[in-house]
């Protein structure tokens, strides 16, 4: 599957991650890792540590419901914007801001309650959800899904 | 009418108080379960709910009506602009209002689709600028966010007068765009001198203002 639909191929895509939690900290790794442009936006400087001493990136600490974070950060140039605070609200807004505000070309939020999907859906970003991935997924392995089980 | 206040905070206890005594019935959601307590026995006639006013199951309790008016008070920007998006989207409400905190994002939420908003911060802040500055200037274009257009009288005691333009060495990203000499308007140059009882119209980036008219006036 393409990485970014959407978007025409380059040498890097321009990523800001907003959160530096244990998911926004894997992904930026990676993202930097396989050659990207990455900005990681956290409140807290500690949040930083959980990056590799290899991380290329750059990392803002600020606010991201402050339009002065979305600056620094250059959302703007953005080819990708990835949210993922602890908190659904600030994901959902920030995710708002990047898309109707700086036109983003992809924006994808993390949401953790399963009910807050089908509102959020509706603004116009692209959502994950970590608790439905993981409830498919103990489904799959549980074996309720029409899968051929031996 | 009633009225939902997401966010039971001080602010919103005060503001009870005064629509109930103009007869209206006041619906309280807060998060936190023992200022909700603390709320029912201050506000003897409101209902006040226990719950996370931005979810929607919460939301869903209150039988939202499209005429009930919706005003998310929290002190999250985030939580305020979920808020007001459901009660618009899911529950169908006219104009919910939000609480903006940070001014900068009242022009984020009015591109998102919440237009009524209030910020407090905003109100206070001009209220502040305005006891500041003196009676001699008058902010022409309040609303204004990235340029400052003031109008600047100078007397016989400011620093500015006699002055050359040139030799009053601004800041950048700041001009004086017009003198007002009697009943004359002069569009000045380098070499145009202030003189007293001249009126000066000043634009200028407003990180800078306070510059300028330490300049044209001595410090405020």
């Amino acid at each position: 599957m393409p990485i970014l639909r959407g978007t025409s191929k380059k040498k890097g895509y321009y990523f800001v991650i907003f959160g530096c939690g244990r998911l926004g900290s894997r992904i930026a790794n990676w993202l930097s890792g396989t050659g990207n442009s990455v900005v990681v936006v956290d409140r807290e400087e500690v949040a930083f540590q959980s990056l590799f001493y290899e991380f290329t990136g750059f990392t803002i600490i600020g606010d991201a419901t402050e339009l002065e974070t979305f600056r620094s950060a250059k959302v703007d140039m953005a080819d990708f914007v990835l949210v993922l605070t602890s908190d659904d609200n600030t994901n959902v807004m920030i995710g708002m801001v990047a898309k109707e505000y700086y036109n983003v070309p992809r924006v994808l939020a993390r949401v953790t309650d399963p009910n807050n999907i089908e509102l959020f859906s509706e603004f116009g970003i692209e959502i994950i959800c970590p608790t439905m991935l993981a409830v498919e997924n103990i489904e799959e392995r549980l074996g309720f899904n029409e899968s051929d089980e031996e | 009418m009633r009225i939902v206040l997401i966010a039971g905070t001080e602010l919103a206890y005060h503001l009870s108080r005064r629509l109930q005594d103009k007869g209206h019935q006041i619906t309280i959601v807060d998060k936190d379960e023992e200022f909700c307590e603390v709320l029912a026995k201050r506000l003897k006639k409101a209902t006040i709910i226990n719950g996370d006013g931005s979810k929607r199951h919460v939301l869903e309790q209150l039988e939202l009506n499209v005429d009930d008016l919706f005003v998310a008070l929290t002190p999250n920007d985030q939580d305020n602009l979920i808020a007001c998006m459901l009660a618009k989207k899911v529950f169908k409400l006219n104009r919910p209002i939000a609480l903006v905190n940070d001014p900068d994002n009242i022009k984020v939420f009015r591109k998102i689709g919440v237009s009524a908003v209030v910020s407090p911060t905003e109100i206070l802040s001009r209220a502040i600028e305005d006891s500041l500055f003196r009676e001699q200037i008058t902010n022409l274009i309040p609303n204004s966010e990235r340029l400052s257009v003031f109008r600047v009288e100078m007397d016989e005691d400011s620093p500015a007068v006699s002055k050359k333009l040139k030799d009053l060495e601004l800041p950048k990203d700041s001009v004086i765009g017009a003198i007002i000499r009697k009943d004359e308007v002069i569009i000045p140059g380098g070499d145009t001198g202030i003189q007293a009882d001249d009126t000066l119209i000043v634009l200028s980036n407003p990180s800078v203002q306070s510059a300028v008219f330490t300049i044209l006036l001595g410090e405020v």
